[in-house]
């Protein structure tokens, strides 16, 4: 009877450290998922600063140059943004196009000395960058989550667990292309 | 002839008492590093080294201790009992800590030069009156004043400005001091324990947010609405409280977030806490951020003028306060 007991208890905690497992990948799985909505609400918060870009185009006629095409390049680029699924392809496109356009902004502006000093474009260049830090670190955070998935699907038991009952794949972290471009030196993860 | 050399030891070591007593004076009334300076600088015309002659106490002690030697000997010869020998023995002990205390004076008095130094240099302000008042205030504000059951002490309050690239500021330093006192039983017998703790932190009024705790050591704050943000790492750092959750939402911007995770690792168990009305609590334990290590003293008159002459900076306490300067940048308008 005791070695009943036994075994009913051992089963009871195996069927409970199981599920903890269990729970653990899909809440991991939920924080990944919350933190790239956030990556792309902050990427949106781009789209509040168009209508002032648009003014400052029209005030200082800059229709001759390229930034009203980079403009529309990039609402665009911001609409198809999707939170609902992890697509870092996309989001690279959306930042390519957000730093295209303020490359673009910023040859121009050079030969408009007026607009450089204008108070508008000062706070608009100020809010421009603290987007993009924004953006850079909820990216960051967003990679944080998913090594801390990554970890939770790959290390044993959690692998076991995941392989029988989760089935969830490796998911990729978000990467600066543009930033790798620039080394020679590719890491060899296998 | 400097004016310590001469005369018999008890003149001497009263002159060298008096002196000290007028550098103290001087120096709680020293405005700038040229003041400390001359300070230094009429110690060595004094004469340096600024020390007691302690040959009577040395002498006396050197009797007690071989009495006490003596004393104990003969008291073990006849019963073994040598508790007689301990009263020359705790008198010597006498005669050698006034010795080594009075000599002890002029290193307290080179500390608080440099102290005061590094406020000068770093536009500080200690402010030493009124800190029991505060000390009410700040229990009556915060919640992290409100730690201990038994004593409660603001002991260093130092008023600085900050000037960063967006925004400039008034804060505070403060050393807060606090005991728990609680009941425990050795074996049979009742004790009552008293635990020392002390918290170091920045005041600062902060207008961009309010009502929030941030919080890495204790849930102090208890407001109705808890946040999680979506960093599982800030999470696993901080406890969240705020009056309105949306408030925390909007003040707990992705680079805020990292900002509050960089600051975990440099400082041991912060917390944040935003009042109603603007003011900015930021506490952790490390101790030293208003203190640099000195390597001369009074002793050593021109090297330590050199040293005080140095612009002495405070890196740990620069930190704390861009940090400080992110969250506001971070949270204000910049339109």
């Amino acid at each position: 009877m005791t070695d009943l007991w036994i075994l009913l208890a051992v089963g009871a905690l195996i069927a409970l450290i199981v599920l903890a497992i269990y729970n653990g990948i899909i809440a991991r799985m939920n924080s990944v998922e919350r933190a790239w909505a956030n990556v792309i609400t902050e990427e949106r918060q781009k789209n509040k600063i168009i209508p002032t870009l648009e003014g400052l185009v029209d005030q200082y006629k800059l229709h001759e140059s390229s930034v009203l095409q980079d403009i529309t390049a990039l609402r665009s680029a911001l609409q198809e943004l999707s939170s609902d699924n992890v697509d870092t392809a996309q989001l690279a496109a959306a930042e390519a196009k957000s730093s295209a356009l303020m490359k673009g902004l910023n040859v121009v502006v050079e030969n408009y000395p007026e607009l450089k000093a204008s108070e508008v474009f000062n706070n608009l260049m100020r809010e421009v960058a603290e987007q993009q830090e924004n953006v850079g670190a909820a990216i960051r955070i967003f990679n944080q989550n998913v090594e801390d998935f990554n970890n939770g699907i790959e290390q044993f038991p959690n692998s076991l667990i995941n392989s029988m009952l989760n089935k969830k794949d490796k998911l990729n972290v978000f990467r600066d292309e543009e930033a790798e471009s620039g080394f020679d030196y590719k890491p060899n993860f296998s | 002839m400097t004016e310590l050399s001469s005369g018999t030891p008890i003149s001497k070591n009263r002159r060298l008492r008096a002196f000290l007593s007028s550098l103290e004076d001087d120096l709680s009334t020293a405005q700038n590093t040229d003041d400390l300076v001359a300070i230094v600088k009429r110690a060595k015309a004094f004469g340096t080294p600024l020390k007691f002659d302690n040959k009577i106490p040395n002498q006396l002690a050197f009797v007690l201790y071989a009495l006490a030697v003596g004393v104990g000997l003969y008291m073990y010869s006849i019963d073994g009992d040598i508790l007689m020998a301990l009263l020359p023995f705790f008198g010597g002990i006498g005669f050698s800590v006034m010795a080594g205390l009075r000599n002890a004076k002029a290193n307290t008095l080179s500390d608080g030069i440099f102290k005061r130094d590094i406020l000068f240099d770093n536009e500080m302000t200690a402010i030493t009156r009124g800190l029991a008042r505060q000390t009410r205030s700040l229990i009556q504000t915060f919640a992290d004043f409100r730690r201990g059951n038994h004593e409660r002490e603001v002991r260093e309050l130092i008023r600085g400005t900050f000037t960063g690239e967006e925004h400039s500021f008034i804060y505070h330093y403060f050393h807060f001091h606090y005991v728990d006192r609680y009941e425990t039983v050795v074996g049979s017998k009742r004790r009552t324990v008293y635990d020392h703790h002390d918290r170091y932190g920045i005041l600062v009024q902060f207008d961009f947010t309010q009502n929030m705790a941030i919080q890495s050591f204790g849930r102090l704050r208890n407001w109705s609405a808890t946040f999680r943000t979506a960093s599982n790492r800030f999470n696993k750092l901080y406890d969240v409280e705020a009056a309105l959750e949306l408030d925390a939402a909007k003040f707990l911007k992705p680079k805020v977030v990292v900002a509050f995770e960089d600051f975990y690792r440099k400082f041991y168990k912060p917390n944040f806490e935003f009042t109603s009305t603007g003011e900015l609590c930021m506490s952790f334990n490390d101790k030293g951020l208003v203190q640099v290590g000195h390597s001369y003293s009074l002793n050593e008159p021109d090297l330590f003028i050199e040293e005080l002459r140095q612009a002495n900076d405070l890196p740990k306490l620069k930190v704390a306060l861009e940090h400080i300067h992110t969250l506001m940048k971070y949270s204000d308008s910049n339109f």
